[in-house]
């Protein structure tokens, strides 16, 4: 009994806690391993996520249609010629870590590598739901057994939507934004990320602060948000007291800014006309996780996505 | 002889094994509000003096800790290495640990740049020396 509990754990690979999402690109990772480096698009881009030593998975994608065998030779090729000078990389093609089974509508092909101190585990498929191509690989130190933890990383690895969003997950936090939104900017530091997107005329903005309590001192929410939000030139708002499942937060509400804002709200005002652009949101402050979170939206009346966005958020 | 000393590069495991000390010779206070205050004592050579007299330099200043970093400043004792500090920052702050890594390396590298504090690091046979360390 205890030696089949064994073989199934070890057949199971370590625990897979944690989870990397960027530009449609998700994959169930240890806790441990971290965002390192990110570039590109949602057309073609590359991410690597590092554990404490090194990196581990390495992912690269792009939507031209590209040959698949020819592609992996090519990228086999530079592997190889990189290496040259230091040690010998001995390559394994068409490995079946992970089946055609796990991974449907996809056509792919498994491969590994080892060097002198290192050993891969990747494969390279084209996505015929996403028309896109990834190549993607696990990484680790030769002693390593890698190939469980490998199996587990790429066989939950997925390219795109679902229910209509991508997965946006690092640090520890999760969210889920609805597809057509483009990332536009990012700002990923220790304590602050924030996500912003557009889609035409639409923009969200997904954020968390860390050291919440620090933050906050002993000001309420909405009086938080009044200091913090001065800064904000981009809309004219308001803050007021709400409450999000036991959460104590602020909503948001107002306006996008204008050039001659103040003009064309008094002929608005004359004509009886509401403004069709508004600017929407919530900031609340999640004390188990002593994080503060914000999703704000400027969108078309009732057309807003954020309260979608923001129950999406596992806060903790 | 005209070759500079370099300072001895740490790989990121010694950094992190690395013992943050206080320099001694600056006086610190906890403030009411539990903030740290520490006193810099202006230089006392020949060219700090001449410097003084021609622009108006006080004999002292105050660099004042906002909450966290009077907590890392307490634990630069020489008894808690950068690690334990990161792992202090993760469990008080909840902090993700890359965040807490990052931010606590900014921190240490700054209060070391300005004199602030001094790193030892485990020499090979277990010594302590001290190093200023880049993490």
């Amino acid at each position: 009994m205890r030696t089949l509990t064994r073989t199934a754990k070890a057949k199971a690979g370590p625990a897979l806690d944690g989870l990397i999402g960027w530009q449609g690109v998700t994959a169930r990772i240890p806790a441990e391993w971290n965002l390192g480096a990110l570039g590109g698009d949602v057309r073609s881009g590359y991410l690597r996520v590092d554990d404490e030593h090194q990196p581990r998975l390495e992912v690269k994608w792009s939507n031209a249609g590209v040959n698949l065998d020819q592609a992996l030779t090519r990228y086999l090729g530079q592997l190889t010629k990189k290496a040259r000078r230091a040690d010998k990389v001995e390559i394994t093609r068409d490995t079946r870590l992970v089946s055609n089974r796990q991974q449907p509508g996809k056509r792919l092909e498994c491969f590994s590598w080892q060097s002198h101190s290192q050993q891969a585990h990747g494969l390279i498929w084209r996505c015929e739901h996403c028309r896109r191509t990834l190549i993607v690989q696990v990484l680790g130190s030769r002693a390593e057994e890698l190939a469980p933890l490998a199996r587990g990383v790429l066989g939950s690895l997925e390219d795109h939507e679902r229910d209509g969003c991508y997965t946006w997950a690092l640090y520890g936090f999760c969210v889920d934004v609805p597809k057509e939104f483009e990332l536009m900017r990012q700002k990923l530091m220790a304590g602050y990320l924030d996500l912003q997107f557009e889609q035409g005329r639409r923009r969200l903005r997904v954020t968390r602060w860390g050291m919440a309590q620090m933050a906050l001192g002993a000001r309420s929410v909405p009086h938080w948000v009044e200091i913090e939000y001065l800064r904000r030139r981009d809309v004219h708002w308001r803050a007021f007291p709400l409450q999000q499942e036991g959460h104590p937060a602020a909503g948001l509400g107002g306006e996008r800014r204008r050039p001659f804002h103040w003009l064309r709200k008094q002929a608005e005002y004359l004509l009886r006309f509401r403004s069709a652009i508004i600017f929407s949101g919530k900031v609340w402050y999640c004390e188990p996780s002593n994080r503060l979170y914000a999703v704000e939206e400027v969108h078309a009346r009732d057309r807003a996505c954020w309260p979608r966005v923001a129950d999406s958020i596992r806060c903790h | 002889m005209l070759k500079r000393k370099r300072n001895r590069r740490v790989s990121r495991d010694e950094a992190f094994a690395a013992y943050p000390v206080r320099n001694a010779s600056l006086p610190y206070e906890r403030l009411d509000t539990g903030e740290v205050s520490i006193t810099v004592n202006r230089r006392r050579d020949g060219w700090a003096r001449l410097l003084a007299l021609v622009f108006v330099v006080p004999r002292a200043r105050q660099i004042v800790l906002d909450q966290v970093g009077s907590d890392i400043w307490e634990l630069c004792d020489g008894a808690h290495t950068v690690r334990d500090i990161v792992n202090h920052v993760i469990a008080k702050y909840k902090l993700n640990r890359k965040e807490a890594e990052v931010s606590l390396a900014t921190y240490l590298k700054n209060l070391g740049k300005r004199g602030l504090v001094g790193f030892a690091v485990p020499a090979k046979e277990g010594k302590l020396t001290h190093a200023t360390s880049e993490h």
